[in-house]
């Protein structure tokens, strides 16, 4: 097995999630040999032939879907890619989120912007296999409601389990949490859409670290806000995860480029339990 | 060196001893000048760090004659400012080639550490053995040729003037005099090692881009980069040391410094491959003035 | 098992290896392939380029893309006896934790599996190489090492004893009292809790971020992987330069060459050992006589009175 070999997909499906300059699309893939077995949070390198190889979350499950947005060369010629159109598809790779061992526990996922993407291939998981977990709390922000990634799954999601939409800035219709102390504010009961950065979300929703695992993903400085904001609420470190990102190239440990320390992030990542992360020399 | 202080200048970019040649240096406090030196082991030119050397006020540096033409160009360039500098300059009578020096070395056996001492021809010594070596033979070889020794452009100049030497371009025209099949041989067998390190690039106080055209993706990238300009990047030569790609690279740095290079040499000493990359810049060089004295001649 | 042979017995040995084996010689810049007998000696240079080319080459084509067909490009298998000095010699070591731990690399994987290594052991270390400082000791399928005029023909690749039953045993000891007790000057304790030392200031102060020490090291073993038009590359990268380790967005977790040079020097001599147990330099020098800003290696990693 050569591991640096893509397989051919075939793009099903495309989906637009975000428009603009830093456009977001959700791409359905299958593998034309139609193998490909993962664990939520893995990843995989997708191929345009001739671009190159970008690394992306596998952002569904048991769907292979890729959440991408427009940054370079190779996410742009994926958004330019029509329904029908044959990429590579490499892994998967890295090492997922724990979703066996987290069984009976609550789960809460904190997601900002694109950061969204992986959580949601554990919520995928996760209703796939309802009875086999606890309470289920999905918190997803962004810059404003038109950047909010999958927002119509998640707000037919409301019906049924525990979730919180936010925005950075003002919007109609949506709640503005007390700013100078979110843990203060008063949300009138049945309201889901908050105006505030996704920490203060966390801050003014306090959930309760009993018997929970909080995954968070987002954009650094969030998540450092967002882990500081669960440890005032009570959460251990071995209570939550996050997953990095670095520049890769390989995928499997060898390149070079995505150390910190010597772990890996494509190879022994990307999710990481916190203590684990804040034994790792302050490199990313 | 009782002819420079601190007194004006917050650093002063210079050389310190090393082995087998000099090593760059910062002067910041008086217990550092002593430190300074300024003889045959000074190969590195200091100019190609002011690009990214940080002082307040005024900072001074030493050059030799070729790094003062390299420096005068970067005035000119508006890339370095004559005011914010005090340049020491040092007349200079050659400097030793470090690669020189180990070839010697590793085949006359002998042991570190090793001392160099300039008697008109060179000595070297591991204290049992000592050998001694023509000073064409350790020179760098842009120092053989070199016509301008002494900095014409300075603020203080440490030692007596030294003459030039006449640059016939013997080299330029010993590669012109080959036939174009064996120039074709020539260059494929020395530019097909290239490994495409980059150190000639890295180490020519010229090439100050911040994003050279051959690095294979954006380098200065701002947060109003666009993705469309990151995906329609050209990508001018592949990353492949492949002899045609190694031509491209050498080629279009030569013809971004015709008429730039200061000639310091730097380039063919950084080079692991041993290069001969002043060969492709005196060419330009040798051509440039032909061209120059011919339209002079026209009136 | 040890003989005891002359230059000449040795040269013939692998004279009589020409037609099954593709045999590579150092010479000035890199491995060259011997194709007489004439080319054949146990004198050479220590190549600029080290042994990692002829495993890891500078490019290689990994696939090609024919319309929807991806094709594979794997390199044809060859049956190779490469002479070599200690230095490079121990350097596999570090490629083959890399390349050959799971997930296999079948590129190098491919080139490296019929590999004789022939390590000629050096009488004394070359200029800026620390390899005896750092207790490297010579490895390989056959160790030769000068016996006076002769040369003691260490074989540790069994199938290759009966091509020496011929000769006469090596005397019994010989290769120990030549190994000598040399104190190891290793010194890299200090790293523990150095991440934020002031120390990559200083050592980087004249850094120029070029390729040179990265490319000729033996054991540094970065690549990148390109598309170039149809043809997926992979080529030698440097953790050196600025965009080794950037973000498409821009965002470089190791944005100045202090930091790159930090990551150069602990992946050597903390993370390589922290996940393969082997420290990843080889003490052959090459970055410490070609780095353009002479920036010395052995000052930070070797005990010096």
């Amino acid at each position: 097995m050569n591991p640096y070999l893509p397989k051919p997909a075939v793009i099903k499906e495309i989906h637009r999630e975000v428009e603009g300059e830093r456009a977001i699309k959700t791409f359905r893939i299958r593998p034309i040999d139609g193998n490909f077995d993962f664990t939520p949070g893995q990843t995989a390198m997708v191929s345009v032939f001739g671009k190159g190889e970008s690394m992306f979350a596998i952002s569904a499950y048991p769907d292979i879907e890729f959440t991408v947005m427009r940054v370079g060369r190779v996410t742009s010629a994926l958004h330019q890619m029509k329904k029908g159109d044959t990429v590579g598809i490499r892994g998967p790779l890295g090492n997922g989120f724990p979703v066996k061992e987290w069984e009976g526990k609550n789960i809460l996922l904190i997601g900002g912007g694109v950061g969204m993407a992986p959580l949601r291939s554990v919520l995928h998981y996760i209703l796939d296999n309802r009875d086999k977990y606890g309470g289920l709390t999905v918190m997803c922000g962004a810059r404003t409601s038109k950047d909010i990634i999958y927002r119509d799954e998640l707000e037919k999601l409301m019906d049924g389990e525990d979730v919180w939409l936010s925005v950075d800035n003002e919007e109609e219709g949506w709640f503005k949490l007390n700013w100078d102390k979110p843990e203060e504010s008063q949300i009138p009961d049945g309201t889901r859409k908050l105006v505030g950065f996704v920490p203060m979300v966390v801050a003014a929703v306090k959930p309760s670290p009993e018997n929970c695992i909080a995954v968070t993903c987002g954009p650094p400085v969030m998540i450092k806000f967002v882990v500081q904001n669960l440890l005032k609420l009570g959460f251990k470190e071995e209570q939550i995860y996050t997953t990095l990102e670095n520049k890769m190239k390989c995928g499997i440990g060898k390149c070079g480029r995505c150390n910190i320390g010597s772990v890996y992030v494509c190879k022994d990542g990307p999710v990481f339990r916190y203590d684990f992360i804040k034994k790792l020399p302050p490199d990313f | 060196m009782n002819e420079v202080s601190l007194e004006n200048v917050d650093l002063i970019l210079g050389w310190q001893k090393g082995e087998l040649v000099a090593k760059p240096f910062i002067a910041k406090n008086e217990e550092d000048i002593p430190k300074l030196i300024a003889d045959f082991t000074c190969s590195i030119n200091l100019v190609r760090f002011l690009h990214d050397l940080e002082f307040d006020g005024k900072a001074g540096i030493f050059v030799k004659g070729c790094d003062a033409r390299s420096l005068e160009m970067l005035i000119k360039e508006g890339k370095v400012d004559r005011d914010r500098l005090h340049i020491i300059g040092v007349p200079c009578r050659g400097v030793v080639d470090a690669k020189k020096a180990m070839r010697i070395i590793e085949m006359e056996g002998l042991k570190s550490p090793i001392s160099v001492t300039d008697e008109g021809d060179f000595t070297l010594t591991d204290g049992n053995k000592t050998v001694r070596v023509k000073r064409e033979e350790l020179l760098a070889s842009c120092c053989l040729t070199c016509r301008s020794p002494t900095p014409q452009i300075y603020d203080t100049l440490i030692g007596e003037p030294v003459e030039g030497s006449k640059d016939e371009f013997k080299d330029v025209e010993e590669i012109e005099s080959l036939s174009l099949q064996e120039r074709w041989e020539f260059w494929s067998d020395t530019l097909s090692r290239c490994i495409r390190c980059y150190a000639c690039r890295e180490v020519c106080p010229m090439c100050y881009c911040k994003e050279c055209l051959v690095d294979p993706t954006n380098v200065v990238v701002t947060p109003k980069t666009t993705a469309y300009e990151k995906a329609n990047r050209p990508v001018w030569i592949s990353k492949a040391s492949q002899l045609q790609e190694n031509m491209i690279y050498h080629l279009i740095r030569a013809m971004h410094l015709a008429g730039r290079c200061a000639d310091c040499g730097e380039c063919e000493r950084a080079c692991p491959m041993e290069i001969p990359v002043r060969l492709l810049m005196r060419k330009a060089e040798k051509d440039l003035r032909e061209i120059e004295a011919r339209l002079a001649a026209m009136g | 098992m040890e003989f005891l042979c002359s230059e000449e017995d040795i040269v013939n040995w692998l004279a009589s290896k020409l037609e099954e084996y593709a045999v590579y010689i150092p010479s000035e810049y890199g491995f060259e392939r011997a194709s007489s007998s004439d080319e054949l000696k146990l004198n050479f240079p220590l190549p600029a380029i080290s042994i990692k080319s002829l495993f890891f080459p500078h490019s290689d084509v990994l696939m090609r893309f024919r319309g929807k067909e991806i094709v594979e490009a794997l390199p044809d298998e060859e049956k190779k006896i490469v002479l070599t000095k200690a230095c490079d010699a121990n350097s596999l070591k570090v490629l083959d934790a890399v390349f050959l731990s799971e997930p296999v690399d079948p590129y190098y994987e491919r080139r490296r599996k019929n590999t004789v290594i022939v390590t000629v052991e050096c009488e004394q270390m070359c200029y800026g190489g620390f390899c005896k400082d750092i207790g490297i000791e010579p490895e390989g399928d056959v160790v030769i090492r000068r016996r006076g005029k002769s040369y003691c023909v260490e074989v540790r690749n069994s199938e290759l004893l009966p091509e020496f039953e011929k000769f006469e045993a090596c005397d019994e000891g010989a290769e120990e009292t030549a190994k000598g007790t040399k104190e190891n000057l290793l010194n890299i304790e200090w790293l523990e809790d150095a991440f934020e030392s002031e120390v990559w200031d200083e050592v980087s102060r004249f850094c120029i971020s070029c390729g040179v020490c990265t490319y000729l090291c033996p054991t540094c073993h970065c690549f990148d992987i390109t598309d170039s038009g149809r043809v997926r590359i992979r080529t030698w990268d440097s953790c050196q330069f600025p965009y080794f380790t950037m973000h498409t967005s821009g965002y470089n977790p190791r944005p100045e060459k202090k930091h790159r040079l930090r990551n150069r020097i602990y992946h050597k001599f903390s993370y390589f050992p922290q996940r393969y147990g082997i420290v990843a330099c080889v003490g052959c020098g090459r970055c410490v006589r070609m780095c353009p800003s002479r920036i010395d290696i052995r000052e930070l990693v070797l005990r010096r009175d």
